[in-house]
């Protein structure tokens, strides 16, 4: 048996460290989503804003999930960049004339930009959070408990067109990710099972349209002043 | 008999060490020969101008023995349906430019022209592509009975042909498809069950240690395998690592 | 002088098998690494070979012509490969499937041979499937089996359209696994140029690296030649363009007999020549005559279209002249009967080469699924290669070169001529007389490799393994024998001629196909035999061979084939002139029945002819193995 190391980095180990750490993070991606919606509740931002604080008050909890996410984020990162070097050195003279071969192939801009559409998204996650999460901080008071206004921070930010507009650009990035991330982290966790297999393909594609979609319409409610 | 005209741009390279390039080349061809006919044809008429003929592999050139493989306008085995030396030069059109190219991967080194070196599959199947039965030792062939269905599926895997091509389109030069393919064929079989581990895990390795890239779900092998294997395959193969890698 | 010594042992066919095993000289384990064995080609002769005697501790050296041991030409076998299992219970048996086999070759093999092969052929299909072999099977998990042509019972063990494939995998796995252990050593692109003979013995052989052109030695205790066939002698056969017949002339030139040359085997079911530039013609699997009917225009020189050519201008002649067997009687009658039609003029497609194959009642009959169901993967085939629907349209077929029953001499041990050269599979003439059965050119491969040679190399071995002088590759023998081989490859290269290899190598066939194919003649191989040299002269003259010796040069190493081709066509020719009789595959106009079929002579031709060669410019001298038939009597054929 091979050690632990040996496995992890091997070509097969590789991918199954990044299906894991991928479902993760589209796991995260529902549940910030689901939270954001809360954003467009008509009441001044008090659900959002109370969902925040409630988050917040986990303290040590908080700091542990936060860790997990961030490490997982990384793996993530760190697989991808040594996939695309391992790819690269799989092939130095490249092809003069490229095509696809059409049939049952699954590749598309979404599964050929994994690596940049990533890396984009690894910078817009830093811009996002320097933005919010260690942004101005507002407070407000709810029900008599003082707490940080984030949904103030979140309606300013979306007043400016440029930064709705890297937002929407982003999140059509993001569903081209997860186009191909969803379905392909269940085929490199060994789902063979063909019905499973198609559930994952177009339940994959559902997601990423989904998710994309959620995220994209909220800073444009924002912007365009809908449910205000 | 029609003859038709096409534009060939085919990949030359001396030798392994040097850099290759697309050279061209017209040829009034019959629209009836294969495409590997009309390269015959193409060096013929190189041979007797006393040019250097262009290098390419191909021997049964009846679809099965695997040695045929070009890139043909960015697809391998181009538009056939199956190998290379099913193509038939009717698929193309009067005027066509057609590009030639070689399997391009680490691990299949270019000989010359469009000729490649796939050892790098025979050391793999050494890893343990095999039950290991000396000659003499097997029970009576009826001694286990096997399903029908089992029998069926294994031999859509056990029908890979070992082209290559699979690597050949891969964006990542994986040759997943092609170990997938041994390995399912081989869990399937109860006379595969005894070495089942061993072989998951030698193959696997020896096919990372050959420079096969790592397999990204494009799908483009299934789409160019001559035998349809598909990338179910592929997700055998994960899943009988990860089982011999944890026990 | 050679000696023809069968070494066929006494006493009653069935222990023959048995007692040769207890008497044999056996090697002691320990001594067995400490000889080397060069097995030459890894089709399922020379895969399974090289995997057995490695598995029994040999060391062995194992070489291939293509990039990869699996891509020998048995892998394009389709049909199956039959085994006396008696699975069946429909009355199979040992002895049928020798009895059958000996007939099917029309009388014209040795009986010991085909007993033992009809013996071993049970111990096949137990090893295969427990290699994973993924054979077709019944609902309730046993193997299922099929019938083929010459065999009333269903033996047929198969692999969906693969068989050939699936069973060369098997044997590819055995020998990678012995490669990956150390015990094979494999040397691919390399093809053997010469034979090294030392004190009359096999020990060596020198060969080519096809990569860098660099000539390689080595030596060896024992050399097997699982080198296949010569089909290609014919130009456009369904052999693989790459089959030659080098390595087993260059050994008949150091002196092993090469026995019955002119039995060469024309499949009737294939897809006709297109044109010119033709490079090889693909089989179809004989199959498809249990539903197609063979037919001609009655009228030669008929040009509509075939659907066009009304019911009663149709001449179905294969249900006329055999109506018991119809369109399945055996190949050879098949392949004959089409020649005959198209020489009439009846012949259908633009080179006027074709009969149709007609499906169209089939389609009446089980309907376009049920043809479908039965023959998709062929009509597919067949449309992709001609552009033709054959739902639509009658398929064109036309009989191609296919297999050779000649081949080296080998006795009882499959030794050649030469002590120590061994020959196995196509390449050796043992087991199928003048003509083979379908499905038997899969077992008799694997019976050589798996259940043969491990006794017979190791009894040779076993008996002068001892005494054999030690050799090294700076020998003489070896300076000599690459001297020759980079002087001919010299020689091609130099040569400022305006041909090219391929088109000496069409020429040859367009002669043997048209003199010494499926029919023959006193005069036509007379002429044949008064060209071939003509072309051969023209050959060194005028053949051009562009490029280097030292890289790949695949022209340089067709025109190497195409010099041995030439030579061997010759003899091919000879033998067939020599043989005034028509025996399976063997057809002379002269020798046939009042009502056209094959006339055999008993009396006169019922041996083995072996040709010894003589030297350069020199006859081959004829040398004669009887045939003594004590358990099968000798019958006409008649499938009417």
């Amino acid at each position: 048996m091979a050690s632990l190391a040996q496995a992890l980095g091997s070509t097969i180990g590789r991918k199954y460290v990044m299906a894991i750490t991928g479902l993760i993070w589209a796991g995260f991606l529902v549940s910030h989503l689901t939270a954001n919606l809360l954003l467009l509740a008509s009441d001044d931002g008090a659900a959002f804003n109370t969902y925040a604080y409630s988050l917040m008050s986990l303290g040590p909890l908080l700091w542990v999930a936060e860790g997990f996410l961030a490490a997982t984020f990384l793996i993530h990162v760190y697989n991808a960049v040594k996939i695309t070097m391992e790819k690269r050195a799989a092939r130095t003279s490249r092809y003069q004339v490229t095509a696809n071969a059409g049939g049952p192939s699954r590749k598309t801009i979404a599964s050929m930009s994994m690596i940049y559409t990533g890396g984009l998204l690894f910078v817009f996650m830093i811009l996002h959070l320097k933005g919010f999460k260690f942004g101005t901080e507002y407070t407000t008071t709810v029900d008599g408990t003082e707490m940080r206004d984030l949904y103030r921070l979140v309606v300013e930010t979306y007043q400016d067109p440029i930064k709705v507009g890297v937002y929407l650009v982003m999140m059509v990035v993001l569903g081209l990710h997860l186009r191909h991330a969803v379905w392909s982290a269940f085929q490199s966790l060994g789902v063979s099972n063909q019905k499973y297999l198609a559930l994952a393909e177009k339940g994959g594609y559902a997601f990423a349209l989904l998710v994309a979609l959620g995220f994209f319409l909220i800073p444009l409610a924002i912007f365009l002043g809908v449910g205000q | 008999m029609s003859s038709i005209n096409v534009k060939l741009r085919v990949w030359r390279q001396a030798g392994p060490d040097v850099a290759g390039k697309l050279v061209d080349y017209a040829l009034t061809t019959d629209s009836h020969a294969s495409f590997l006919e009309m390269l015959d044809q193409l060096n013929r008429e190189l041979v007797n101008k006393g040019e250097d003929a262009i290098e390419f592999d191909s021997d049964c050139r009846e679809g099965i023995c695997g040695m045929c493989g070009l890139v043909i306008n960015g697809v391998a085995h181009g538009p056939s349906d199956t190998t290379t030396c099913q193509l038939h030069m009717r698929s193309y059109k009067e005027g066509d430019t057609i590009a030639i190219e070689p399997w391009q991967a680490t691990a299949f080194p270019v000989i010359k022209d469009l000729v490649v070196d796939r050892s790098s599959f025979d050391r793999i199947q050494a890893a343990g592509g095999y039950v290991s039965v000396g000659t003499g030792s097997a029970p009576d062939a009826n001694a286990i009975p096997i399903g029908k269905a089992v029998a069926n599926e294994a031999m859509d895997y056990a029908q890979c042909i070992g082209c290559g091509a699979c690597v050949a389109a891969c964006p990542n030069a994986s040759a997943s498809l092609f170990v997938g393919a041994k390995i399912s064929q081989l869990a399937l079989m109860p006379q595969g069950q005894v070495e089942r581990k061993e072989r998951a895990l030698g193959m696997v390795e020896q096919m990372d240690k050959e420079g096969f890239g790592p397999c990204s779900n494009h799908g483009e092998c299934e789409a160019v395998c001559p035998k349809s294997i598909p990338i179910k395959v592929i997700a055998n193969m994960k899943r009988e690592w990860l089982k011999a890698s944890l026990t | 002088m050679i000696n023809l010594e069968s070494n066929e042992p006494d006493g009653p066919i069935e222990t023959q098998w048995e007692r040769t095993r207890f008497k044999n000289t056996l090697v002691n384990p320990a001594n067995k690494r400490k000889f080397n064995v060069l097995v030459v080609g890894t089709g399922l002769a020379g895969s399974s070979a090289a995997a057995s005697l490695a598995e029994l501790g040999y060391n062995v050296q194992s070489f291939c012509l293509q990039d990869s041991p699996r891509r020998a030409h048995s892998i394009a076998a389709q049909g199956g490969i039959n085994a006396a299992k008696n699975y069946a219970n429909d009355g199979d048996s040992v002895y049928r499937l020798f009895y059958d086999t000996v007939k099917g070759g029309d009388y014209r093999s040795r009986e010991s041979n085909v007993y033992r092969l009809a013996q071993v052929s049970t111990n096949i299909i137990d090893q295969a499937a427990a290699q994973g072999i993924p054979f077709a099977r019944e609902y309730g998990g046993t193997l299922t089996t099929r019938s083929f042509g010459g065999a009333q019972v269903s033996r047929t063990f198969y692999a969906r359209g693969q068989t050939g494939q699936q069973l060369l995998l098997g044997a590819y796995s055995a020998l990678m696994r012995q490669v990956h252990q150390g015990n094979v050593k494999l040397h691919t692109r390399r093809e053997m140029m010469d034979l090294v003979v030392v004190d009359g013995k096999a020990r060596g052989i020198v060969v080519r690296n096809l990569v860098t052109g660099a000539y390689e030695r080595y030596w060896g205790d024992a050399v097997l030649l699982c080198t296949g066939g010569y089909g290609r002698v014919f130009y456009l056969s369904t052999n693989a363009i790459n089959c030659n017949a080098t390595a087993a002339w260059r050994a008949h030139k150091k002196g092993a007999a090469f026995a019955n040359p002119c039995y060469t085997q024309i499949h009737p079911t294939c897809i006709p020549q297109a044109g010119e530039h033709q490079s090889k013609l693909t089989l179809m699997s004989e199959s498809l005559r249990n539903d197609g009917r063979v037919w001609v225009p009655q009228k030669a020189g008929d040009t509509r279209a075939a659907n066009d050519i009304p019911e009663s201008e149709r001449d179905y002649y294969l249900e006329r002249r055999y109506p018991a067997f119809g369109n399945l009687v055996p190949r050879d009658v098949a392949s004959r009967a089409a020649k005959q039609a198209c020489d009439e003029g009846k012949g259908v497609n633009v080179t006027g080469r074709a009969v149709y194959l007609d499906f169209a009642d089939a389609v009446k009959r089980m309907g376009r699924d049920g043809v479908a169901e039965k023959y998709g993967n062929l009509f597919d085939m067949y449309e992709r290669i001609t552009g033709d629907n054959p739902y639509r349209t009658p398929m064109k077929i036309y009989p191609a070169s296919h297999y050779t029953m000649g081949g080296l001499w080998v006795d009882y041990n499959l030794m050649t001529t030469i002590p120590g050269l061994f020959a196995l599979g196509e390449a050796n003439f043992s087991d199928h007389g003048a003509n083979r059965l379908g499905a038997s050119a899969l077992m008799q491969g694997l019976a050589d490799g798996y259940f043969v040679i491990p006794y017979t190399l190791g009894d040779y071995l076993g008996k002068h393994g001892n005494d054999l002088k030690s050799v090294d590759v700076n020998d003489a023998e070896f300076g000599e024998a690459e001297e020759q081989v980079s002087g001919r490859i010299d020689k091609l290269l130099s040569n400022k001629g305006n041909k090219s290899p391929l088109d000496f190598h069409r020429e040859l066939g367009n002669l043997m196909y048209d003199k010494c194919g499926m029919a023959r003649n006193e005069k036509g191989l007379k002429e044949a035999i008064e060209e071939i040299p003509k072309i051969r002269d023209e050959f060194w003259k005028s053949v051009s061979v562009p490029g280097r010796k030292d890289t790949l040069n695949q022209n340089l190493a067709e025109a190497n084939r195409v010099a041995d081709f030439l030579e061997l066509a010759e003899m091919l020719a000879r033998d067939a002139l020599n043989r005034e009789e028509s025996c399976g595959a063997h057809l002379r106009e002269e020798y046939l029945t009042e009502d056209g079929e094959a006339r055999r002579r008993d009396d006169e031709f019922s041996y083995s002819a072996a040709w010894e060669w003589k030297g350069e410019g020199e006859a081959h001298e004829l040398h004669k193995e009887p045939l003594t038939f004590k358990y099968v009597k000798q019958t006409t054929r008649s499938y009417k």
